[in-house]
């Protein structure tokens, strides 16, 4: 099965009050043909209350970048993942 | 006033600066109710008092600087006040507020707001004290950087408590059009040239020394738990980031989701951020608190350099925008170097905003070989050559040589230099350049910085938690319906919490805000009563600007500003298709006439503004034949 490393960063976390699961960066086992959207839910489906909230925010305050670009929320249920794809999950910060 | 309001002194001090007069006028409790203080006030007056005609730079202009109903409270971050005038940049009105202590002190010495008119025949600084303002001789201040001035306000007054003065640096003192009134060591009131009107009245600062008037407040006791409340809302707000790592926060973030800028828009990819972000800068130098009234946010901090080139360099942390500027958009990865041009900026009076984007474009300028060696005075302007920025920054504040051009500001620059150097340039083609963001990856900024009455960020729409309202939260922020429609919601709240004034960073929480409020003017406004105040300035200021000749063509990207990133995390975002339908949809939303972005009568009269409609009709028959000085050649993005 492709293996997707997965970064939920820091800043995720403190905006989420949720407590980063070991260092944030884990390798996720998807099945062939996996959505990127389809991952989250079924992350959420197996791992509990963590990948839940993440669920919940994904199309609300959290951005996903796919391979260092930014995936629309309509893009998601089809971006499929492959061998060797990073996913990263970051705030929609704001201020500064 | 006959009867003194809960949260207010009840006293304008008005200083004729051509004459010497000073003297104290009541404070209209009708301008209270309707604009409560702060920008609001400011509008109100700059408004009523400088008709169209009268310029920046002349001496009919009016400076207005405003505390407000919160001010000197208990609650933080209320020592902020409203600086309202009409700017250089845009030469259109402008609102912009400074944090610190200011705003407190001037209602401990017993005034809401001063108002500043005519022009000094020599140069002077006001100096208000607890019931006594006096007009005194700056010449001995000229060429001292903001730093330097507070330190000689201090020892000319023989001052031994609590001194609060804004004023400028030497690009004030020469109209460098992106002059800035700073004070309390790095508050500063950035936008619109502020500092060169001041330059312009030939005031150099406006100090005031904390009395010992209290201001009245309708239910103490309850103030200080709201406040309490209010404050720790602040601190645990977005998971404690700005207590834990100032505005400075967002540095890493914003690389990871295409928002930094990078060497001017050529790129928005900057691997080195991590090495550079908040979270490093205090991991490695030293810093201690550096507060203001009434706060324990303390999201800002002094500091020293401890490694690198510029060890040992102290100066006041870089706050985000500044990270930005001498970090990613001029091609530079010292922090350090980061600190120190921070610094100089700050003592020059400079905004760093513009200064950050000329350098940038200079630099891109020099690269193509637009701008030569030899039209730079000598000057090798490579990316990243911080030691050449410093000695430009410097030869601008005094308007030295290639300076001279330079504190024109990126789009009268460009436009001077012409052939391509106009399309390399990030600005509104307004005339001011934007925040020291990617907003191309940011769409509701960039159209928020495109309409904005106030000059700077206006509806906030991102900043300000629409959630929190009630509202439904931003789902996709390259969504063109989303974005005008969430901005044109959230019009009104950061404008009515410049009309408090406080913090922007303090108000995270609306119901503890007007909680606070409530508690201090008994009057109990609720959050829609908030949009409304906040919605009248925001009309009331577009409409001092239409009659100041708004051309609402201009409330747009420039070519490079709103460019499609070509590479990084927002590759292929293009918002250029989209943004005229934006700024329609968004003027619609706003009950303003989707053509031409005039405030509707129905509109003006809602908001309690029927004085306006009047004025606004005439200026659109005076606007059809008027010369503004802004015009730009090119057309706009998306135009």
């Amino acid at each position: 099965m492709p293996l997707v490393k997965v970064k939920l960063t820091r800043w995720v976390c403190q905006n989420l009050n949720l407590t980063p699961t070991g260092s944030g960066e884990m390798c996720v086992s998807v099945p062939d043909g996996e959505s990127l959207l389809g991952m989250v839910e079924r992350l959420a489906a197996e791992g509990g209350g963590f990948w839940t909230t993440v669920l919940g925010e994904i199309g609300a305050s959290i951005l996903v970048v796919l391979n260092g670009s930014l995936v629309d929320p309509h893009e998601r249920p089809q971006a499929l993942l492959k061998d060797g794809d990073e996913v990263l999950f970051l705030p929609m910060f704001d201020g500064g | 006033m006959s009867t003194r309001l809960f949260g207010y002194m009840g006293r304008i001090l008005r200083v004729d600066l051509g004459t010497g007069d000073i003297r104290e006028e009541s404070l209209e409790a009708e301008v209270a109710e309707k604009y409560l203080g702060g920008t609001g006030l400011g509008v109100e007056y700059l408004y009523r008092e400088v008709p169209p005609g009268v310029e920046w730079d002349d001496p009919e202009n009016r400076i207005i600087m405003a505390s407000g109903p919160m001010g000197g409270t208990p609650v933080a971050g209320s020592g902020t006040f409203s600086l309202v005038t009409k700017g250089p940049m845009t030469n259109l009105g402008v609102s912009t507020q400074a944090n610190g202590f200011w705003g407190a002190f001037l209602k401990f010495a017993g005034s809401d707001a001063v108002v500043i008119q005519g022009r000094s025949p020599c140069w002077v600084y006001l100096h208000i004290g607890d019931g006594k303002a006096e007009l005194r001789d700056a010449t001995p201040l000229l060429g001292k950087d903001t730093w330097e001035m507070e330190e000689a306000i201090r020892q000319d007054l023989g001052a031994t408590g609590r001194l609060s003065a804004f004023g400028i640096g030497p690009a004030g003192e020469n109209r460098v059009r992106y002059a800035v009134v700073a004070g309390d060591q790095g508050h500063i009131c950035s936008k619109n040239g502020c500092g060169a009107v001041m330059g312009a009245k030939r005031l150099k600062a406006v100090a005031v020394t904390r009395g010992q008037q209290a201001v009245a407040v309708h239910d103490r006791a309850r103030l200080a738990e709201k406040a309490r409340g209010l404050l720790q809302e602040a601190i645990r707000a977005k998971g404690g980031r700005l207590y834990k790592w100032g505005t400075g926060g967002v540095f890493s973030p914003y690389a990871l989701s295409g928002i930094l800028p990078v060497r001017n828009y050529t790129t928005s990819v900057f691997p080195e951020h991590a090495s550079m972000d908040a979270e490093y800068m205090r991991g490695r130098f030293e810093h201690r608190n550096k507060p203001c009234w009434a706060c324990g946010l303390v999201h800002t901090k002094y500091m020293k350099v401890t490694e690198g080139p510029y060890t040992g360099y102290r100066g006041e942390e870089p706050e985000y925008e500044c990270m930005a500027a001498w970090g990613p958009v001029i091609g530079n990865t010292d922090p350090g170097a980061v600190l120190m041009l921070t610094d100089v900026t700050d003592r020059l009076g400079l905004d760093v905003n513009e200064a950050g984007w000329i350098i940038a474009w200079v630099m891109e300028c020099y690269e193509k070989g637009i701008l030569t060696r030899k039209d730079l005075d000598g000057l090798d302007m490579h990316w990243g050559n911080v030691e050449a920025a410093r000695t430009l920054l410097e030869k601008i504040s005094r308007r030295e040589g290639i300076g001279d051009l330079l504190a024109e500001g990126v789009k009268r620059a460009a436009e001077r230099v012409g052939g391509e150097a106009p399309a390399l340039g990030v600005y509104v083609l307004k005339g001011a350049t934007p925040r020291g963001h990617d907003h191309r990856a940011s769409w509701t900024e960039l159209l928020d910085t495109c309409v904005s009455a106030t000059g700077t960020l206006q509806s906030a729409a991102r900043v300000a938690s629409p959630d929190v309202f009630g509202h439904p939260p931003l789902t996709n922020p390259f969504s063109p319906w989303e974005v005008a429609a969430g901005n044109a919601k959230m019009e009104g709240w950061f404008v009515f919490i410049d009309c408090l004034p406080l913090c922007r960073f303090i108000p995270t929480n609306p119901s503890l805000t007007l909680d606070c409020l409530d508690a201090v003017t008994g009057r109990g406004l609720t959050v829609a009563d908030a949009f409304t105040v906040g919605r009248r300035v925001i009309n009331q200021l577009r409409v001092f600007n239409f009659r100041h000749g708004l051309d609402p063509a201009l409330e747009a990207p420039s070519p490079r500003y709103g460019s499609t990133p070509t590479d990084g995390p927002a590759k292929g975002k293009a918002i250029a298709p989209y943004f005229s339908w934006m700024k329609s949809f968004y003027f619609e939303l706003m009950g303003w006439d989707p053509a031409t972005g005039k405030p509707l009568p129905h509109t003006l009269e809602s908001l309690g503004l029927e004085k306006l409609i009047p004025d606004l009709a005439m200026s659109c028959e005076a606007s059809r034949g008027a010369t503004l000085g802004q015009r730009v050649s090119g057309a706009a993005v998306g135009g």
